[in-house]
């Protein structure tokens, strides 16, 4: 088994991250509430970091969307801190952490539908809920985790590895120091014109997207996750993908905590003239490498 | 706890999340900030009319009343699309007769569309005009940022061509799957089976239009409702092993066919 070095000494990448959500005017304008989430934790020393967004279903049976984006992040950066100790413990072998990547996928359903089941348990279905599904509600015997469907876009960093894992739409964008954008995850065909993988369906640990990141010792300055809401704003693909580069420049030049703060209204006015739906971005900082003073 | 943390997820917005504590770093006025990536703009959404132009069109002046019908169409078309700002409604018209071909190839903004007067003459190549339409929903040829397309089919007869070559081709391009696909039978001699088979989906039948008033009012029906389902992105969930696991839910399967129609065609 090949043992790597994880560099903690050597690159002493230090992890800072921040995200934002806010909610769509579409969604304003129908009176549904946000169906996004984002979450972020990094070790107090840096030694590691962890950011995620997630997206619920805006569909009739997603009857708690919203709750079941809040419980994905927050069991993903549950998951993702015992990872990221790991990761920055020092030495690690790359293929302990690709059998770690293997396996996120499971652990996230997994614990995913525990907190489900176990909100679902102090607080089931309300007969209104489910009133209004009208003849649907047969589906969503078949399928009950639908009423909580999400997505979840992951990355966890640290020891100069990066850990990218996506189930559904939405995008992850890595960032290098020079300011070069890479779109880390595997594309899906399947994905148009709203259609979605999810945490919900069946089939879910198999439908997750993922990659490592920093094996070659090229580890990203930034990783930037975004729900759809916000990728679909832009009128082209360019104009989203120039957001990794401008994100660094401003993380630069103005600082994490002024990028911190701007980033809901950035999210605000993008959706609000783009897509107009619920927007939601983390970002995963490597000040180190992408050279970001300040805290 | 030797980590810090942060989540957001609010209503009406804001919530910008920083980890511990404020630090020392010097933070510039939000103003002065530009916002990152390019241009933003609505997300586009894909209209077809697909007009059957068959010899048969001419009859007792269906032809005519198409076109009416659509003209009369398009002001409710504009106006369900100014309800939702965030979306770009784009029209296409396909017209088939001996064969197929794009009257309005260039995708139109709606707000500056007019409505191509049609003539009918020729046979009903359907198959043709589907063949066309899925080279246009290739994924290459649609942004992926794109709301579902709708492709609305008028068409008052059967296909003279090979209708399931064409039907496959649009179904087998994953845009084509997605659209919102409705059909307007004009008169009785209409090949409901065929239209079914266009839409395939068993809670959306064809609308029936035996005479200009209603055939108006199906076109309009269509068109608006069409419009607005797909302004309303819903989420589809598919899955590896089921395909798709939960559809689009459809508010098209009402029948808008009233009981007591005047048939004239």
């Amino acid at each position: 088994m090949s043992k790597r070095t994880t560099g903690v000494k050597a690159h002493a990448p230090e992890w800072w991250a921040c995200g934002a959500s806010v909610q769509g005017v579409n969604h304003l304008r129908t009176g549904s509430p946000n169906e996004d989430a984002a979450a972020w934790r990094t070790a107090r020393d840096g030694r590691w970091g962890a950011a995620c967004v997630a997206d619920g279903h805006g569909h009739a049976l997603a009857v708690r969307a919203a709750e079941g984006a809040r419980l994905a992040v927050s069991v993903a950066v549950q998951l993702a801190s015992g990872i990221g100790d790991e990761l920055s413990s020092g030495d690690v072998a790359t293929s302990r952490v690709e059998d770690e990547l293997a396996e996120l996928p499971a652990r996230l359903v997994a614990a995913w539908a525990q907190a489900i089941e176990r909100r679902m348990e102090e607080a089931p279905l309300t007969k209104a809920e489910l009133d209004g599904l009208g003849s649907e509600r047969q589906a969503l015997d078949r399928h009950p985790l639908v009423a909580h469907g999400t997505t979840l876009l992951l990355a966890i960093a640290g020891g100069g590895l990066t850990l990218v894992s996506q189930i559904g739409d939405g995008e992850v964008l890595s960032v290098d120091e020079a300011g070069t954008v890479a779109r880390p995850v595997p594309g899906d065909s399947r994905l148009v014109g709203s259609n979605t993988t999810s945490l919900a369906s069946p089939s879910a640990v198999g439908e997750f997207r993922s990659a490592l990141l920093g094996a070659d010792g090229n580890s990203p300055a930034l990783i930037v996750l975004a729900t759809d809401g916000y990728v679909n704003s832009f009128a082209v693909e360019a104009g989203f993908l120039a957001v990794g580069r401008d994100l660094l420049l401003l993380l630069r030049e103005a600082g994490p905590e002024s990028v911190a703060r701007s980033l809901p209204e950035w999210l605000e006015t993008t959706s609000r003239d783009g897509s107009g739906d619920d927007a939601s971005m983390a970002l995963l900082v490597d000040r180190r490498r992408s050279a970001v003073q300040g805290r | 706890m030797d980590s810090e943390e942060g989540v957001a997820a609010r209503e009406g917005a804001i919530d910008a999340g920083l980890p511990g504590g404020a630090g020392e770093a010097a933070i510039s006025p939000l103003s002065e900030l530009t916002r990152p990536g390019g241009t933003v703009s609505a997300r586009p959404l894909h209209f077809f009319w697909l007009a059957d132009c068959s010899g048969s069109m001419s009859r007792e002046g269906r032809i005519q009343a198409l076109n009416n019908a659509v003209e009369e169409a398009l002001p409710h078309m504009r106006r369900v699309a100014s309800e939702n700002p965030n979306v770009e409604v784009l029209v296409r018209v396909l017209r088939f007769a001996s064969g197929a071909e794009w009257l309005q190839a260039a995708p139109t903004p709606l707000r500056s569309f007019v409505w191509p007067r049609l003539e009918a003459g020729g046979v009903t190549d359907l198959g043709a005009a589907l063949g066309l339409l899925a080279a246009q929903l290739r994924a290459a040829a649609m942004p992926q940022r794109a709301l579902s397309p709708v492709i609305v089919l008028l068409s008052d007869g059967r296909p003279t061509d090979d209708f399931g070559t064409g039907l496959r081709q649009l179904l087998d391009e994953p845009w084509g799957r997605r659209a919102v696909r409705l059909a307007v039978a004009i008169g009785r001699d209409a090949d409901g089976d065929i239209l079914r088979q266009f839409i395939d989906d068993p809670k959306v039948a064809p609308l029936v239009a035996n005479s200009p008033e209603v055939l108006a009012r199906q076109i309009r029906w269509a068109s608006t409702v069409g419009l607005d389902t797909a302004s309303a992105p819903r989420v589809g969930m598919v899955d590896r092993e089921q395909g798709v696991v939960l559809s689009m839910p459809s508010p098209l399967g009402r029948s808008t066919q009233s009981a007591r129609e005047i048939e004239i065609w």
